[in-house]
């Protein structure tokens, strides 16, 4: 029996190598060459995916899934280039008083199907997600235009936001109910704030049965969404903006499971894959320097709940955070895929990425003294993780950096994802629990305001500093974006040094691609620029 | 025989109600222990309560029963039947419809289930036979040796394998060729291909197969070499029958009412989908869909598609058991 499993691990062994080696033994084939130079227009690629949640109404989706396909079905008001802020089917978003927002939008916008991009193809699509019986995933976003709360609970007495009011075909106003000077980065959130055509807002279920979804983007559908195996789309020639697409059709594999996905890489059927952690170092092998790694929004924390007795003494709370070492965990357990957080606010973002934490370092004998000086830990720390997300190995390894520099013991506690989230709703947690963000907008305020706020839906620390959201509303109501980010800086400043979670890691994306493609570009909204990608020929 | 059948098939209404149940008490259970599925939806970046009011509301998640533990919800149970005896099984949280997702994975399930019973019975009768015929001298060591690797390798290291090996290097190596049929690269795909439904299905169909194939092999050459020292065989020896009529009509026929019996179950348990195979080959079967629904917690699909496996696990007992009677002129049903 020991022979057998010996000869199969061998033969295990032999294949991964043998599969390593053929896949990096393409690149001596660089005919066609880096296209630096020349503009290859036209052709096709593929890139896997996971299964969309949905693709109609571009309002239901609030998934990386979806909205990496809504993304090119559908174009905004505006994109992100950079660090800056692009008008795309706007003229303008403006406003004096960070309440009364102007939108103008450009004249020359059409829908696959000929109708014009105007200002009822917003309202009518933003009434649509905003309406509380129609359970728009996204509905949230609608939450801070005038007169949304009429349009929720069972029998809303509004079906229209009062907020949006028409000024002429292509103009038209938003109110809010507060200050918001971030509006239109939150606009950047494409499927939340999508037009949709009459033709399909007559008929959702003929738009979304037929699996063609009419959208405005740079691409159209081919053929209709083949579940769970992929979705084709096409360019589409008409297209108005100037980020019209390169490639001719783009092809979105579907993965059940995306180790599948990098082992067709390696056979040349996929051209562009984020293969999981585990085969990372292997794809680094293959795919030579045709990989991208670099920073996303996504950011992890240790949540602190601030209700168990002996979390309220800050200085605890800065000893266990001093106590981690957080690069020997990224090295060690997340594949380099990470850098330590020295802040709440991901480097994506602008204003984001800085250091304003006096406590992030590993520093044990710190931590010890601070410990001393607070009078000690309980003898048993207990730590929460949600299962099945692959964060059980590093919550443990947390776990032993306390145990061996406190030397206190530590129990671990596992629920599934929904009881997770209902225990922290209900301030249930014992001890420090592990949970993370991603953006669904680059702002600073996307990261302050939906965590750290008093009684918002992710606030499980139960955390509370009324001069913290002071600032952050001061930045929400300044009117410019240098003013914005000075007062949120701040704002973070007070709620790092107040820590009600201890920031552990930003995340990072990893992609790999084949020769067949080049121009593969991560953007700053975390996705890969599809309509950027060109065809090797 | 048609009054035993009918016997059989109103036995399957209360099976089925039971199931129905069960199943139900079990995904109610779930909801209450592990929380609302619908906040799953928005993973980290939980919305208000009202949004989560709002979806529960539009997916039926809404009862308060689903709230006290324990409670069996005989209200919601009571809903459940009512609107399948209309016809009508519920959606998922995308808004599709629990016939439409099973219409669009049966078909695959189904192939697949074809390839892998057809590839393990033919090949394991042959071997089978071979072992039998030529007991105890190399053929047989061979085929021994052969089935207890089948047996004793998990289907995720041999999926993985056959995967890498035929996938990704065959596969590469067959790319270069272009005097090769099409039809090559399609069999030797890392995936399924929704445009070759099945070709791409052949080698994932004998990886699922193979560890029956082994069983159906060892089954096949105990009966055989049982049969043949059996007493109406060597009556039909000495009658003068050739003894490939002995072997193949007389002995092979009485040895295959175990292999019968299991190929029949083997098929009610592969349509239920090979939760593993798929996920490693990528194909939208099944064992996905129930995989999926029940981390989710997707309850109409869960029970819709739970039941339904039951009704054919059931068919096929059913359908075993009349072959016997087929296989063995003994067996007589009345």
């Amino acid at each position: 029996m020991l022979k057998r499993s010996r000869f199969v691990v061998a033969l295990a062994g032999l294949a991964l190598l043998a599969s390593a080696c053929g896949g990096g033994g393409d690149d001596t084939d660089t005919s066609s060459g880096d296209s630096a130079g020349t503009t290859n227009e036209g052709g096709s690629f593929s890139i896997a995916i996971g299964e969309p949640h949905n693709l109609f109404p571009p309002q239901n989706c609030y998934a990386s899934e979806c909205s990496a396909v809504v993304n090119q079905l559908y174009t905004g008001l505006v994109e992100m280039e950079g660090d800056e802020l692009q008008y795309r089917v706007a003229e303008s978003v403006e406003s004096d008083d960070q309440i009364h927002w102007t939108i103008t939008l450009k004249d020359n916008w059409k829908f696959h199907n000929g109708e014009p991009v105007n200002a009822d193809a917003f309202i009518r699509a933003w009434n649509y997600a905003a309406y509380g019986p129609n359970a728009q995933n996204t509905t949230s976003f609608f939450s801070n235009i005038e007169g949304y709360d009429a349009m929720q609970g069972d029998n809303p007495k509004a079906k229209e936001l009062s907020g949006l009011k028409k000024v002429s075909d292509y103009e038209f106003e938003v109110t809010l109910t507060q200050p918001f000077s971030q509006f239109p980065y939150s606009l950047l959130y494409t499927p939340a704030f999508a037009p949709i055509s009459q033709d399909c807002l007559d008929n959702v279920k003929a738009c979304n049965e037929g699996e063609k979804p009419l959208g405005n983007g740079p691409y159209t559908m081919a053929e209709p969404w083949a579940h769970n195996d992929h979705i084709t789309l096409d360019k589409w020639a008409d297209y108005p903006g100037d980020d019209a697409a390169h490639a001719d059709q783009v092809n979105f594999q579907i993965y059940q499971q995306l180790e599948t996905a990098f082992r067709d890489y390696q056979a040349g059927n996929l051209d562009i894959v984020s293969p999981v952690p585990s085969q990372v170092p292997q794809a680094k092998q293959a795919a030579g320097d045709r990989v991208i790694q670099t920073e996303s929004s996504s950011f992890t924390y240790i949540g602190l709940p601030l209700y168990v007795d002996y979390l309220k003494d800050p200085k605890i709370r800065h000893a266990l955070s001093l106590a981690i070492d957080r690069q020997t965990i990224i090295d060690n357990l997340l594949s380099g895929l990470g850098k330590p957080a020295q802040s709440v606010v991901s480097p994506v973002v602008p204003g984001g990425g800085g250091d304003h934490c006096d406590y992030c370092e590993y520093d044990p004998e710190k931590a010890k003294q601070l410990v001393k000086e607070a009078g000690g830990l309980p003898d048993t720390v207990t730590l929460w993780v949600n299962s099945g997300a692959g964060n059980d190995e590093w919550v443990q390894a947390v776990g032993n950096m306390w145990r061996d520099t406190f030397g206190v013991d530590f129990k671990i506690k596992t629920l599934q994802f929904p009881e997770y989230l209902d225990t922290g709703n209900k301030h249930g947690f014992t001890g420090p629990y592990r949970l993370g963000w991603l953006m669904d907008y680059p702002s600073m305020y996307n990261y302050l305001q939906p965590i750290y706020f008093t009684d918002v839906p992710n606030n499980y620390m139960g955390y509370s500093n009324k001069e913290f959201e002071q600032l952050v509303r001061e930045g929400s109501a300044a009117s410019s974006q240098d003013e914005a980010l000075a007062k949120y800086t701040e704002a973070e400043e007070i709620l790092i040094e107040d820590m009600p979670v201890i920031p552990m890691y930003y995340g990072e994306a990893f992609y790999i691609y084949s020769e067949n493609v080049d121009n593969v570009e991560y953007d700053a909204l975390n996705r890969i620029d599809v309509s950027k990608v060109t065809v090797n020929q | 025989m048609g009054r035993y059948v009918l016997r059989r098939l109103l036995q399957f209404i209360p099976v089925l109600i039971g199931t129905l149940f069960l199943i139900h008490y079990l995904t109610t259970l779930g909801i209450q222990f592990t929380g609302n599925p619908v906040r799953a939806l928005f993973g980290v970046r939980q919305p208000p309560d009202s949004v989560i009011a709002a979806v529960s509301a539009k997916y039926h998640l809404n009862d308060p029963c689903l709230q006290q533990p324990g409670n069996p919800c005989f209200g919601l149970f009571v809903d459940r039947l009512a609107s399948y005896a209309r016809g009508d099984f519920g959606s998922d949280f995308r808004d599709q419809s629990v016939l439409d997702l099973l219409s669009r994975r049966w078909p695959v399930t189904g192939r697949l289930t074809l390839i892998a019973i057809v590839f393990e019975a033919v090949f394991g009768i042959l071997l089978g036979v071979l072992a039998g015929i030529k007991k105890d001298r190399f053929a047989d060591q061979g085929v021994k040796v052969l089935t207890v690797l089948l047996i004793s390798v998990p289907v995720f290291v041999l999926g993985v394998l056959v995967q890498l090996a035929l996938g990704v290097y065959v596969g590469n190596w067959i790319g270069g060729k272009e005097w090769l049929p099409d039809w090559t690269g399609e069999v030797f795909s890392v995936t399924f291909q929704g445009d070759h439904p099945w070709l791409s299905l052949i080698i994932p169909g004998m990886v699922l197969g193979a560890l029956s194939l082994a069983s159906i092999a060892r089954l096949t050459r105990t009966g055989l070499i049982e049969n043949l020292s059996s007493d109406y065989v060597r009556t039909a020896q000495a009658k003068g029958l050739t003894r490939k009529r002995v072997i193949g009509v007389h002995a092979l026929r009485n040895s295959l009412i175990p292999v019968a019996t299991y190929i029949g179950a083997d098929f009610g348990f592969l349509i239920g989908g090979a939760i593993i195979t798929e996920g490693i080959f990528n194909i939208p079967g099944v064992g996905g869909l129930v995989y999926q629904s029940i981390i989710g917690g997707v309850v109409p699909v869960t029970v819709a598609v739970v039941t339904i496996l039951v009704l054919i696990f059931l068919s096929f007992n059913l359908l075993v058991d009349i072959l016997y009677a087929v296989l063995d002129p003994r067996i007589r049903y009345d």
